[in-house]
């Protein structure tokens, strides 16, 4: 009911609303590979929502209430999540969602390219020299 | 655990390039034209082999159409620009590796040809070689594994035609598996093998053609610079879970290859000496597909392409750029991928429901005759469709990960198939532990990382396979003609 009234209230002032009132939250996020889904409710009277970056640079327009977002270097990063009617006039502007992307394991990312490239290697020498002797066992 | 959550929906009816009727006549369009075809095709198969094998005459160029066809997925047209998209070059890349696996399968579809020329499934080998324990394991290997096979691609035909045209998912589901199960069970393989050629040729000629209309709207260069100002890690070569990832979908390429019934049912379908010829050339036709595909999903945040769901980011990308012409080459090419390997799949799980299942159940019995065979595999082409719209129906998760849960299991029977083809001192035990193993710790780790099951099922049962064989190796003197262990 609360969470209600103040989308109610946003819509009729246009005034920034915290994150969570808009439904405005991550969703499937993977800190350390630098991507998330970012997901909202949808808001009576608004047609197309909008996704800004930290800068105010617009992400992504649409009537959708999800957006995947990827390819984010580690560190902080901010969305606002913006609600426009159908004169394109802004409704609501939520508060900063952040998204934090943290520094990936290198060192397991070699140690298992190491184990992979080990183990093709031996299944392609297995292969190659295997298919050079001639086939047992076979039928007549 | 993420895998289990439920995937982003795009609103219904919210930003569709292709107007709800269009999507509802190309489905009826395609599907009627193949289930024609499927029953013209089908006046051809007389007999049992004629039904499963395609009277084992199949010639270089239908082999290498259905290979191609085959491998030109829904995990193609569909995961290949979700990899891109999550995972920048790295991923694309990733994706392409998994070319190899029908590259290396040619050399094995000789050994196949030689070994089992009457011989009808890989379970029938594995049984036959390891003995009737590794047989089973194997066989449960192979159901689940086509199984989720056939599942993704279900889900994908439902994701991508909502995300098209607004068709809602349940009806693409339904509509793309009731077409295939139709034209499966009038032509069996000869139909299968037969469109499978016209498919393969519309999914290149409209790959190529996308890839041309986006170049031309798009300018790569342009591309570049949004995503080095926007999105950088996105064009990185190289990262932590892309050199994880590359090796893994190596293997498991690998691993759904040289397992599957899919590609040993076409390996013994081809003409003597046909199948490594077919085979390595389907690998460098289908090579170009992922790289087209995941450009688009690279594309995607530079052209501010609203992707709600990563699954249908390529064929999104695809429409947003060439409108409503773009809109109907993307849909036609993506019903095409798909029901060329959900037909390949339904004949080739059948046959291992028919001969597989059977033969454990029924050997001591009187053997069945062709009417009945024929009649079992109808009946099992049929409750794998259902069984695959059932399991599809609720969209319960991410396609990649579900896909990538048979990344342990399939990436587990590599060493010994591979051991058991060209070796003979693996035994059954050996092979059983192996596989046994190396499809534990692969599933446990997919619960930790989706994008490593294969490369530690492999890994794992590889090493088993080379113990086993120095500690304990046994003289394998040769399989007994398959058609009398059949029979």
């Amino acid at each position: 009911m609360f969470r209600l009234a103040v989308l109610v209230l946003a819509v009729f002032t246009s005034v920034a609303i915290p994150a969570q009132e808009a439904g405005f939250a991550l969703g499937d996020a993977s800190p350390a590979e630098g991507h998330a889904v970012l997901r909202w409710s949808k808001v009576e009277g608004v047609l197309r929502y909008e996704i800004l970056d930290a800068d105010g640079a617009r992400m992504v327009a649409g009537p959708h209430t999800s957006f995947f977002v990827s390819g984010l270097r580690p560190g902080a990063h901010r969305f606002r999540l913006l609600g426009l009617d159908a004169a394109g006039e802004e409704v609501f502007r939520s508060e900063e969602l952040e998204f934090v992307v943290t520094e990936p394991d290198w060192g397991k990312g070699w140690s298992l390219f190491g184990v992979g490239g080990v183990t093709t290697l031996l299944i392609i020498l297995a292969l190659l020299s295997g298919s050079r002797r001639p086939a047992w066992g076979e039928v007549a | 655990m993420s895998a289990l959550a439920p995937t982003v929906l795009q609103e219904p009816g919210a930003g569709h390039v292709l107007p709800w009727e269009w999507g509802v006549a190309l489905m009826l369009g395609f599907g009627l034209a193949w289930i024609a075809l499927g029953v013209l095709w089908g006046r051809k198969a007389k007999s049992m082999d004629d039904f499963t094998v395609a009277g084992r005459n199949v010639g270089l160029g239908m082999g290498t159409a259905t290979a191609a066809a085959t491998w030109i997925t829904s995990n193609t047209v569909v995961l290949a620009p979700v990899f891109a998209l999550k995972w920048g070059i790295g991923g694309m890349l990733a994706y392409s590796s998994a070319c190899l696996g029908l590259l290396f399968f040619a050399p094995m579809a000789q050994r196949i040809r030689k070994l089992m020329p009457r011989g009808y499934t890989a379970v029938q080998f594995m049984r036959m070689r390891f003995g009737k324990d590794a047989g089973m394991l194997f066989l449960c290997i192979s159901l689940l594994y086509g199984f989720a096979w056939l599942v993704t691609m279900a889900m994908a035909g439902g994701v991508v035609l909502e995300a098209l045209s607004g068709v809602p998912y349940i009806w693409g589901v339904g509509v793309v598996v009731s077409v295939c199960v139709l034209y499966t069970l009038f032509g069996g393989m000869y139909a299968v093998i037969g469109t499978d050629s016209i498919q393969s040729l519309i999914v290149l000629v409209g790959i190529v053609l996308v890839a041309v209309f986006v170049l031309r709207e798009v300018p790569i260069a342009e591309i570049h610079g949004t995503l080095a100002e926007r999105r950088p890690a996105l064009l990185s070569w190289v990262l932590p879970v892309t050199l994880m990832a590359f090796f893994n979908n190596l293997l498991f390429g690998f691993g759904e290859v040289f397992h599957s019934n899919v590609w040993w049912c076409r390996a013994l379908a081809m003409r003597d000496g046909v199948g490594p010829k077919a085979y390595a050339l389907a690998a460098l036709v289908w090579l170009p597909v992922p790289i087209v595909a995941g450009f688009l999903g690279l594309a995607a945040p530079a052209l501010d392409v609203p992707v709600a769901n990563p699954s249908a980011v390529g064929p999104l990308v695809a429409a947003h750029m060439l409108g409503t012409f773009g809109g109907v080459l993307v849909f036609v090419v993506v019903f095409c991928s798909i029901a060329s390997s959900i037909d390949s799949l339904l004949a080739a799980t059948s046959d291992l429901l028919i001969h597989d299942v059977s033969a454990l159940r029924e050997k001591a019995r009187k053997p069945p005759s062709e009417a009945q065979l024929r009649w079992r595999m109808r009946l099992s082409i049929i409750l794998l469709g259902l069984g695959a719209f059932l399991v599809s129906a609720p969209h319960w998760a991410n396609l990649e990960e579900i896909l990538f849960l048979s990344g342990g299991l399939v990436g587990s029977a590599i060493p010994p198939i591979l051991a058991g083809l060209f070796g003979k001192r693996l035994n059954g035990q050996g092979a059983v532990l192996a596989m046994f193993f190396g499809s534990t710790v692969g599933v446990i780790v997919w619960f930790h990382h989706w994008y490593l099951g294969a490369l530690v099922g492999t890994a794992v049962s590889g090493l088993l396979v080379l113990l086993w064989q120095r500690f304990d190796p046994s003289e394998f003197s040769g399989l007994p003609d398959p058609a009398q262990e059949t029979a």
